[in-house]
């Protein structure tokens, strides 16, 4: 303690307190749990390029660019508009991103992944046909008997399942739509509590409630004049008004369901010479696009229903039904739909024809039947009058 | 030489707020407070943009606040310094989307930026100090 050296170095370290003007350096160095500013791509080898980053990121400071070294999109952090919540790094299902130590500390705890779309599969319209399921890359997809459904939680909006699906069964929930749709129940529903709003009949069909895409907002049942049971799903009262169509955000509640295919140009054909006349396809088919022809007993598929789902062709066991364009199915099918629309129409002549005959059948023996037993009657009486007369005679003259 | 030396010790502030959460503000405020004592570095807040150096903005820039902060700049005498606090003031933040400009360097020029949401309080003294020696170099650069 006593060496000259160390009273110089302490001479030297209060000079340099009084010229900087500053205390110890500590108080600038943040404690080990902060956060830095922003986060980074720390595995960029991993990244798929779902975009989960950017959909969870509340100062929309992430976009993606196409990266020449990788080959692919990969996230590019906006430093000044970033305010490192960590969003991305938690919702990033292959860990690329990195922010301090976070993604080790909170790897494996649940977590509600934020995202400004929600992603949910309508089950009317859904064919279950299971593209969505092969394609969502985090596997989150759940199969059930009458449909298939998101995991709302752990979905990361990537929308790969929206661009694959081939009948739009599944729908964005946005914010933006989801405000306009609260803005009308609000002008609404000031109107119904002054009683001004004018109940006339717009619509013609009681509107039914989806069960699938319900989220019980609670929306239609507080501007219905009717009534609405939201916890069964049902429509008690109806006066044909149509303003719950107009508040619904998600299009829960509608008046009619219509399956119709996003691919229009292509169609699924059956390979007649394949064919073995199982019929699996006919069973599986949920829009009913296959009719089996009554001429040659195989099935066909008509091409303005099919909605180019594929079950058929992945159940089928000989591998007859392939992918062709309309315009190539359509001229092998018209035959067969001709064909198949002459036999009905003798058949169904042959039915009619055939009912004519019993009912007429049947006419004449009623007839005939009632004309004998008439006649009948009157041979009777007329015998018994008779006979009633010759004894009467035969009285008079004893 | 002199002169320079204890231009570094003497600095005013002027903090404007321009229509943001106010959380940028609370941390500023933290550096006035014993903790952080932006006084031992000889910098003082004013409020006062005639006799401020340093204008320090935080916020996204609400669209009635684009003439009021042109006007506060030029009230500040030269040289002048601009330090846009905290992420709505670089680009408009988690504003984004609202009436706001989007980054208070579309209208007047800035020298330092400090992101975050928000900053912390020894960032913010960090970039105020990282700041002052430009004082000096503008000063010498009007000379001429």
């Amino acid at each position: 303690m006593a060496s000259p050296l160390w009273y110089l170095y302490i001479i030297k370290e209060k000079i340099k307190n009084i010229i900087d003007a500053k205390p110890n350096k500590s108080s600038y160095i943040p404690p080990d749990r902060y956060r830095k500013v922003p986060p980074i791509l720390k595995y960029p080898k991993k990244c798929i390029s779902c975009e989960a980053c950017k959909e969870s990121c509340p100062a929309f400071a992430i976009e993606m660019y196409y990266n020449n070294e990788y080959k692919k999109n990969l996230p590019n952090i906006d430093v000044d508009s970033c305010i490192s919540c960590a969003n991305c790094v938690e919702a990033c299902p292959t860990g690329v991103l990195e922010i301090d130590k976070h993604r080790l500390e909170t790897e494996g705890l649940f977590f509600y992944i934020p995202k400004s779309h929600t992603l949910m599969i309508d089950g009317e319209k859904c064919v279950l046909c299971g593209q969505c399921k092969e394609v969502c890359p985090i596997d989150i997809i759940i199969e059930k008997p009458d449909t298939y459904f998101i995991e709302v939680s752990k979905c990361i909006s990537c929308k790969e399942c929206y661009k694959t699906c081939p009948v739009g069964a599944i729908i964005i929930l946005d914010e933006k739509t989801h405000k306009e749709k609260i803005n009308r129940f609000f002008e609404l529903k000031l109107k119904k509590s002054f009683g001004e709003l004018d109940i006339s009949e717009k619509i013609n069909k009681i509107p039914h409630i989806s069960k699938y895409i319900c989220i019980k907002c609670g929306n239609c049942k507080e501007i219905c004049p009717g009534e609405i049971d939201l916890n069964n799903y049902k429509v008690v009262n109806c006066l044909y008004c149509g303003y719950c169509l107009e508040v619904c955000p998600t299009g829960a509640i509608r008046t009619e369901v219509k399956i119709e295919a996003k691919n229009k140009e292509e169609t699924y054909y059956i390979n007649e010479d394949q064919c073995i006349g199982c019929r699996i396809c006919y069973k599986v088919c949920k829009v009913n696009a296959i009719e089996i022809s009554k001429e040659i007993k195989i099935p066909y598929i008509i091409p303005d229903k099919c909605v180019t789902c594929g079950l058929c062709a992945k159940k089928c066991p000989v591998d007859a039904i392939t992918k062709v364009k309309k315009e190539v199915a359509e001229k092998t099918v018209k035959k067969r739909i001709i064909e198949n629309k002459i036999i009905e129409i003798i058949e169904n002549d042959i039915k009619e024809y055939t009912k004519k005959y019993g009912l007429v059948k049947d006419y004449l023996e009623n007839i005939l039947k009632n004309k004998i037993l008439e006649e009948l009657k009157k041979y009777v009486m007329e015998e018994t009058k008779k006979i009633m007369g010759e004894n009467g005679d035969k009285r008079k003259n004893n | 030489m002199i002169k320079k030396f204890v231009r570094k010790r003497s600095i005013h502030l002027c903090v404007v707020n321009t229509g943001g959460c106010n959380g940028c503000d609370v941390e500023i405020v933290s550096c006035l407070a014993p903790r952080y004592d932006i006084e031992q570095y000889g910098i003082y807040v004013h409020n006062n943009p005639r006799e401020a150096d340093i204008l320090v903005i935080s916020g996204p820039t609400t669209l009635p606040w684009i003439d009021r902060v042109k006007e506060l700049y030029e009230k500040v005498p030269e040289p002048k310094i601009v330090v846009a606090v905290g992420a709505c003031a670089l680009s408009g933040g988690i504003f984004k989307e609202g009436h706001v400009l989007g980054g208070i360097e579309k209208i007047i020029p800035v020298d330092v930026k400090i992101p975050g949401c928000p900053p912390r309080p020894s960032e913010i003294i960090e970039g105020i100090l990282k700041s002052v020696h430009l004082l000096a170099e503008k000063e010498k650069r009007l000379k001429k």
